[in-house]
């Protein structure tokens, strides 16, 4: 399996030890005293891991607690991620600048269209995986929206993701293998492009969906690698569907 | 409860007396099709008394669940959605809460509100007891891609909600010029 010649990522938080934040002295409800008197409990039995006295390092198995705001009502996003430059602050993603992320507007508003990609791959969020080419060779499972539109195709030439459904959506793969330039652009008409094939080495535009936030990143590939080659180096693996009969006769 | 015509209004809080919290129920009916279909979406924008949207933050909608301040929130899918509005925290710079509902602009024909055969807005309390509604009026709109549905706006100390149906032919893009908001 062909290895990534890429650094050490220090821009993703999920590669490093967190730090997690005290939580603040919370008013718990009676159902919450009830709660944390079981937990308690039962950690006294053995079975579960303490919670954490102080706010350092490690696991935690505690009750979360969602930070509100004052008028008790929940954030769409819980936890701050970690900082990112937005669409508006790249030109093109590299390896000094790899990773850009797309606020929830942007996230979800209209069609993500990303030119110059030879072949695209995605895994919804319920796992389904599939993948196509510009000259439409397939693999996989599609995954349809409720607006009769692939969720990840293609339109002429260019790979579309559907936004209005992007909460169906965990992941893609956009590959370019030239010779137009791979990049991306959202509603608003913001854009970024990728580096050009460069020797052994291209980029291909890996997305990710967290919560309701797109993160796009320039993942460098050798240049020689095999589309399936890629697919297992990102982990896809593609859903086997069966191919229904019009009319059985029944 | 009241039936509205466009661009009547009705006091919510003045005629309710404690009402602090409003739902809005948004819903309508399409002309079903086997192809692509006009993916509506509803979207609450908190303004200030100049009619600007207050932030990006401001803006309310199934991507981003719930204002900055956390006294809009979409809430269930019982009408096609209903949104919550905590009446006592929206900000006081916020004079009027606009109740929108665009067609996606989606790149591969993303349709009209021609295929709607109906819509509708309502004001309920939380306990859904409906104050006020407004049956959308619509007719031609092959090219209406985006509908200001209604509003709550301030009216001195109070709240009140007027009906629109006010369409735009320049969708999304028409709805953040007019309210000055980045999308």
């Amino acid at each position: 399996m062909p290895a990534k010649s890429s650094p050490v990522r220090t821009d993703i938080g999920y590669l490093r030890r967190r730090i997690k934040a005290v939580p603040a002295a919370v008013q718990l409800s009676p159902a919450d005293q009830s709660t944390t008197a079981a937990d308690q409990s039962t950690a006294a039995a053995g079975q579960s891991l303490p919670a954490a006295a102080s706010g350092g390092a490690g696991l935690s198995l505690s009750r979360a607690v969602p930070a509100r705001p004052a008028g008790g009502r929940p954030t769409s996003v819980q936890t701050q991620p970690f900082p990112a430059p937005g669409i508006g602050e790249v030109t093109e993603l590299n390896l000094q600048v790899p990773m850009l992320r797309l606020n929830g507007r942007q996230s979800a508003i209209g069609t993500l269209i990303v030119t110059g990609a030879s072949a695209v791959t995605w895994e919804s969020s319920t796992h389904i995986t599939g993948a196509l080419t510009a000259d439409g060779h397939f693999a996989g499972t599609p995954v349809e929206t409720s607006g009769n539109r692939s969720l990840v195709g293609y339109a002429g030439r260019d790979a579309v993701v559907t936004l209005r459904h992007v909460r169906e959506l965990r992941r893609a793969l956009f590959i370019g293998r030239g010779p137009a330039t791979l990049g991306a652009q959202i509603f608003d008409g913001a854009s970024f492009t990728l580096p050009p094939r460069d020797g052994n080495r291209m980029f291909i535009l890996s997305l990710l969906r967290v919560d309701n936030l797109l993160e796009m990143r320039a993942e460098p590939v050798p240049a020689g690698i095999t589309d399936q080659d890629i697919w297992q180096e990102f982990g896809f693996s593609m859903t086997r569907r069966v191919t229904l009969q019009g009319n059985r006769g029944r | 409860m009241a039936n509205l015509v466009p661009g009547a209004n009705a006091a919510l809080t003045a005629e309710n007396r404690g009402l602090s919290k409003v739902l809005v129920g948004l819903g309508w009916d399409t002309v079903p099709s086997r192809g692509p279909v006009a993916e509506l979406v509803p979207m609450a924008v908190m303004c200030n008394d100049a009619g600007s949207a207050l932030s990006g933050e401001y803006l309310v909608f199934f991507n981003q669940l719930v204002s900055a301040d956390g006294s809009v929130s979409f809430a269930g899918e019982d009408d096609q959605e209903q949104i919550d509005v905590d009446l006592a925290l929206v900000p006081a710079e916020v004079a009027k809460i606009a109740f929108i509902v665009y067609v996606d602009p989606d790149v591969r024909g993303p349709g009209t509100f021609s295929a709607v055969r109906s819509a509708y807005i309502r004001v309920a309390t939380v306990e859904n007891r409906e104050l006020v509604r407004f049956e959308v009026p619509l007719s031609s709109n092959d090219n209406i891609n985006a509908m200001m549905f209604g509003e709550l706006y301030r009216h001195r100390e109070d709240w009140k909600f007027r009906a629109l149906g006010q369409g735009y032919t320049t969708g999304l893009a028409g709805v953040a010029k007019d309210f000055r908001v980045d999308v």
